[in-house]
C-alpha cells in the first residue's frame, strides 16, 4: 500500500472516521490504530514483516521494562549492560537487513545452486525509522527522562503508528506515546487543516517531485548529454527530493492532525538555509534531533572527548575540538543510516567537512567577511549564502543519486569534464523535451518549484498560510480545496502511464 | 461538528460533479477517428434484414471492401465494420451488435489477429475506441467486464475513470476535447456503408511487386489462443444463426512474406473449420487485379479508392461463386438505401477525379 496510491488515501479516510467513530468505546481509538497499524504493515511488506517488526517491538519493550526495573534498584552497571545490549541488537537487526541483504541474496543463490530453497529475506517497513524511535526509548528510560511502557500493546502502537512507519519522523515515545492513550474528539478545525496539509503533500509528491524525476532520470540516463545539463539534473534533483520527502512528510502530519495526534515537525523552510549547519536544523529534523539529543551531546560531554581536548594548546581549538569532533561522527553516521553503498559514507564526510570546517574556521570567515566589508544584513548576502548552500547540498546529492561510489565518480566526471555555463541554451531552445517531459510539463514543473520556494519562504516569514485559507468564505475555501485535489488528479503523475515512484526516503 | 460533515458532504458532491465534467474533456480518446460511432448508428438505421455482407475485422479490410460497388457490381448490399487496428474480441462484439440488427447472408472477416494477442492490457485504445462507439448500453457493459477480466492491470473503476489512469491529456486539450464524443456525423455520405474511401496516393519510394516480396525464409508464427478464442466464438455465433462465414485476406504487399509464411497455417485453421478462405495476399492476385502501389494503394498494406472499387468488385464475383447471393438491383425494396445513392457515389468518384471504370 503505497502512500500516494489510491488505495491509501481510502484507507487513510476510512481509519479517521472509524477512529472517532470508537471514540465513544473505551480503548475504542487505541484498537483502531492496532488494527490499521497490522493491516498496513501486512498490506506494505507481508506477514514475515509483521512478524519481524513485532519482536523488534517485543525485544524493545521488555529491554525497556529490564532496564527500569535495573535503573529504579540502582543497579546502574547492570542497567548500563541491558541498555547497551538493547542498543546492540537493535542496531544489529538494523545493520542485518540494511548491509547483508545482498549478502543474504548471494547466498540463497548459492544454496539454491545446491538444491536448497531458501525463502527470501523481507525487509522490514521502516526499520530505519523505528529502531532510531526504540534506541531513543532504551536511552531516555536509562536516563530516567520517562518511565517504561507497561503495556505492550500500548508500545506496539506506538513504534507502528501507520501513517510514520514507512518514513518518519522519528517519534520520540515521550513526546507522542501518551497522545494514543488519551481519547480524542472530532475537530473541525483539526481534520480540516490535517487534510489541507495532506492535499498539499501530495502536489508536492506527484505533481511536482515525480514531474522532476522523469526529467532528471531521462538526463542522467542520457551518456550524451552535456555538462551543465547533467548539472541543471542534479540541481532539480534536489527540488526533486525535498518535494519528495517534504510531501510524504506532509501527508503523514496532515493525517496525524486529523486524528489528533501530534507528530515531531520534520521540515522548517531548508530551501532558505543560509549555511549547511543551517540546513541540517531545517531538514530532517527528527532525525536531527536525535543525533543532537542521542549522539552530539554524549560525544561533546565524553569524559574522555573532554580530557582529550584540554591537552590541546590552541585555545580556540580546545573550545570546538569536541563539537567538531561529535559533528563528524554524527554526519558519517547520517551518511551511512541514508545508505548501505560507501557513496553514503562520503556522502556524510561530505555533509560532516562543511559543519566542521564552519565551526573551525569561523573566526577566520569573520574576518574576511570584515574585510571585504560585506553587510550581513543585506537581502543580496542572505541570498547568496542561500544559493551558496543550496550548489554545495546539490553537489553532495551526486553521492546520494548514484548507486554507489564509482557510479558518482562516473556522473561527476561527465558532468564536470565538459561542463561549461555557455551551455546554459540547453534551458531554452527545446532540449528538455527531449527527456521523457513536453514543453508543458516542464513549465508545469518549474511552477510547482515555484511554488514550492515561495511557500518555503511565506513560511519563514510566519505567513501561516494553512490559517489563511481557513479564513476566507466557504465558497473560497471550496473552490482552493477543489483546484487543489484536481491539481493532484489531472497534473499528478501516477497510475499506470507513469511507471510508478514510491517515495526516495522509504527507501533509506 | 454536523454542519462541518454537512460541509464535507457538498464538497463531495461537488468534487463528483466536477470530476464528471472534466472527465468528459480530459477523457481518452481514441486513435483514428474513423466515425465509428456514426457508422454504428447509420447501420442500426438501416432497413431491416437488407443486408447481405458484414465485414469485421480489420484496417485492410476496411480500406478493401466497399459494399456500394459490390452492391453496383452484384446486386449484394453490405456494411463494413472494420477497424482500423486488428484485434478479435473488439471483432466480436461489434458482430454481436451487428446481429442485433441484420441477419446477413455472409459475414466476411480477415481473421488478421490470429497470431496475434492483441490483449486489452497492450492495446487499450483499440478496445476503447470499440467500447465508447458501442450504442448498445448493455453490450458495452457486457465488455468492459470482459475487458477487466483479461487485464490484470485494469478494474471496472479503473476503465470507468481513465481520468485516474492517464494524465497527460491536459496537455494535449484540443477543440476536439470539448465536443461529446456520441455525435452522428451529418456530413457522413449514404453511400460509404462503413467503408473507408480513402483517397491518397502511395507517396513513399516506389517499390515494383514482384514475386520475391512473398518469400519467406522464417518460421512461421503460432496461433494466439486467446484470439482464436474469439474467432471460434464469432464462427460458432454466425453458425448458430445461419450466417456463412468467409475469411478474406486483403492484398497487403507490406509484410507479404509473413502473410505467405503463414498461409498453410491459416489454411489449415479454414479448412478444419470449414471456412472458405478469400486470399487476396498473393502474387498471382495481385497480378490478376492489376494491381500496382502507385494507383491502388495509399501505403503498402492499404488499398485506397481506385484499390477498393477493383478489389470490391472481385469480391462481388468471388462472394457469387462460393455462395448463392441475390442480386437486388431494381428490387423497388432496396432504392432508397442503395439505388438512389449511388448517382452520389458517382458524383464524389468525379469530384476527386477517381474512373469507376
Amino acid at each position: 500500500m503505497e502512500l500516494k496510491s489510491l488505495t491509501y488515501v481510502v484507507f487513510a479516510l476510512a481509519v479517521a472516521v472509524l477512529y472517532y467513530g470508537a471514540g465513544a468505546v473505551k480503548y475504542g481509538q487505541r484498537i483502531v490504530l492496532l488494527a490499521a497499524n497490522l493491516v498496513f504493515i501486512v498490506a506494505t511488506s507481508g506477514m514475515k514483516s509483521l512478524a519481524i517488526i513485532t519482536l523488534c517491538v517485543a525485544i524493545s519493550f521488555f529491554a525497556g521494562l529490564c532496564i527500569e526495573k535495573a535503573v529504579l534498584a540502582n543497579q546502574k552497571s547492570r542497567a548500563r549492560r541491558l541498555f547497551w545490549l538493547d542498543v546492540i541488537v537493535s542496531l544489529a537487526i538494523l545493520c542485518y537487513f540494511k548491509f547483508f541483504k545482498d549478502t543474504f541474496v548471494l547466498l540463497q543463490d548459492f544454496l539454491a545452486g545446491r538444491g536448497i530453497a531458501v525463502s527470501e529475506l523481507v525487509s522490514p517497513i521502516g526499520l530505519s525509522y523505528f529502531t532510531l524511535t526504540m534506541i531513543a526509548y532504551a536511552n531516555d528510560i536509562y536516563h530516567k527522562k520517562h518511565p517504561a511502557e507497561r503495556n505492550f500493546l500500548n508500545y506496539f502502537v506506538f513504534i507502528t503508528y501507520f501513517p510514520s512507519i514507512v518514513q518518519g519522523p522519528i517519534n520520540l515515545y515521550k513526546k507522542t506515546a501518551p497522545q494514543f492513550k488519551l481519547r480524542h474528539q472530532p475537530s473541525a478545525e483539526k481534520i480540516t487543516k490535517g487534510l489541507q496539509r495532506s492535499l498539499w503533500g501530495y502536489i508536492k509528491k506527484v505533481v511536482i517531485a515525480d514531474r522532476i524525476g522523469i526529467l532528471v532520470m531521462a538526463i542522467l540516463k542520457d551518456e550524451a548529454a552535456g555538462g551543465f545539463l547533467l548539472f541543471w539534473a542534479m540541481v532539480l534533483y534536489s527540488f526533486q527530493i525535498y518535494a519528495d520527502f517534504s510531501g510524504g512528510i506532509d501527508v503523514i502530519m496532515g493525517l496525524s492532525e486529523m486524528l489528533d495526534i501530534s507528530l515531531t515537525e520534520n521540515f522548517r523552510a531548508p530551501l532558505v538555509s543560509r549555511s549547511i549547519t543551517e540546513y541540517w536544523q531545517r531538514w530532517h529534523m527528527s532525525l536531527g534531533e536525535f543525533m543532537e539529543k542521542y549522539l552530539y551531546y554524549p560525544i561533546v560531554l565524553n569524559r574522555s572527548v573532554m580530557k582529550f581536548s584540554k591537552r590541546i594548546h590552541n585555545s580556540y581549538l580546545k573550545k570546538v575540538f569536541s563539537a567538531t569532533l561529535a559533528s563528524v561522527v554524527v554526519f558519517v553516521l547520517v551518511g551511512i543510516w541514508h545508505g548501505t553503498g560507501w557513496n553514503y559514507v562520503v556522502y556524510g564526510c561530505y555533509q560532516a567537512f562543511f559543519v566542521s570546517t564552519a565551526v573551525l574556521l569561523g573566526p577566520w570567515y569573520k574576518k574576511v567577511r570584515a574585510g571585504l566589508h560585506i553587510n550581513e544584513n543585506a537581502a543580496s548576502w542572505k541570498l547568496f549564502q542561500s544559493l551558496r548552500t543550496f550548489l554545495i547540498l546539490t553537489f553532495g546529492r551526486f553521492f546520494i543519486r548514484a548507486k554507489d561510489l564509482p557510479q558518482t565518480f562516473s556522473l561527476m566526471r561527465r558532468t564536470f569534464r565538459n561542463f561549461s555555463w555557455r551551455q546554459i541554451y540547453v534551458l531554452f531552445d527545446g532540449t528538455l523535451s527531449n527527456y521523457g517531459l513536453d514543453c508543458k510539463n516542464i513549465q508545469l514543473m518549474y511552477l510547482g518549484i515555484l511554488l514550492l520556494i515561495a511557500v518555503d519562504i511565506l513560511h519563514e516569514r510566519k505567513v501561516k498560510l494553512r490559517e489563511t485559507v481557513c479564513r476566507q468564505d466557504v465558497v473560497t475555501r471550496f473552490v482552493i480545496y477543489l483546484l487543489a485535489v484536481f491539481a493532484i488528479v489531472i497534473f499528478g503523475i501516477y497510475g499506470p502511464e507513469f511507471s510508478s515512484s514510491s517515495f526516495i526516503y522509504q527507501e533509506f | 461538528m454536523k454542519k462541518f460533515c454537512i460541509r464535507i458532504l457538498v464538497f463531495i458532491l461537488l468534487f463528483a460533479l466536477c470530476f464528471a465534467g472534466l472527465q468528459g474533456i480530459l477523457h481518452y480518446r481514441w486513435s483514428g477517428n474513423e466515425d465509428l460511432y456514426t457508422r454504428n448508428i447509420l447501420y442500426s438505421q438501416a432497413s431491416p434484414d437488407s443486408i447481405d455482407v458484414l465485414c469485421i475485422g480489420t484496417s485492410e479490410l476496411y480500406a478493401m471492401y466497399d459494399p456500394i460497388v459490390t452492391y453496383e457490381e452484384a446486386g449484394i448490399t453490405g456494411y463494413n465494420f472494420a477497424i482500423t487496428f486488428r484485434c478479435a474480441m473488439t471483432a466480436y462484439y461489434q458482430l454481436l451488435y451487428a446481429l442485433e440488427y441484420q441477419t446477413p447472408s455472409v459475414v466476411i472477416c480477415d481473421f488478421v489477429s490470429l497470431f496475434d494477442d492483441v490483449l486489452p492490457r497492450n492495446q487499450e485504445s483499440i478496445y476503447r475506441k470499440v467500447v465508447e462507439s458501442m450504442p448498445d448500453k448493455a453490450l458495452k457493459e457486457q465488455m468492459i467486464r470482459e475487458i477487466c477480466a483479461v487485464d490484470d492491470t485494469q478494474s471496472y473503476l479503473s476503465w470507468k475513470f481513465p481520468m485516474l489512469r492517464y494524465h497527460s491529456l491536459w496537455s494535449e486539450v484540443t477543440e476536439e476535447n470539448f465536443q461529446p464524443d456520441h455525435q452522428v456525423n451529418a456530413a457522413y455520405p449514404a453511400f460509404k456503408k462503413g467503408a473507408m474511401f480513402n483517397n491518397e496516393r502511395y507517396q513513399k519510394e516506389p517499390l515494383a511487386i514482384t514475386p520475391d516480396l512473398w518469400d519467406y525464409t522464417e518460421a512461421v508464427d503460432t496461433f494466439s489462443e486467446f484470439s482464436v478464442g474469439y474467432y471460434d466464438k464469432i464462427i460458432e455465433l454466425c453458425r448458430s444463426k445461419g450466417i456463412e462465414v468467409v475469411a478474406v485476406t486483403p492484398p497487403k504487399i507490406q509484410d507479404a512474406a509473413v502473410y505467405a509464411a503463414n498461409a498453410d497455417k491459416m489454411h489449415a485453421y479454414f479448412e478444419a473449420r470449414e471456412v472458405p478462405w478469400l486470399n487476396y495476399c498473393t502474387y498471382d492476385q495481385v497480378q490478376r487485379l492489376g494491381l500496382n502501389l502507385e494507383d491502388y494503394y495509399y501505403d503498402r498494406s492499404h488499398l485506397n479508392v481506385s484499390g477498393s472499387i477493383v478489389l470490391s468488385r472481385a469480391l462481388a464475383h468471388d462472394l457469387t461463386e462460393v455462395m448463392n447471393l441475390e442480386d437486388h438491383r431494381g428490387d423497388p425494396a432496396y432504392a432508397a438505401e442503395w439505388e438512389d445513392v449511388l448517382p452520389q457515389f458517382h458524383t464524389w468518384l468525379d469530384e476527386i477525379g477517381v474512373s469507376a471504370s
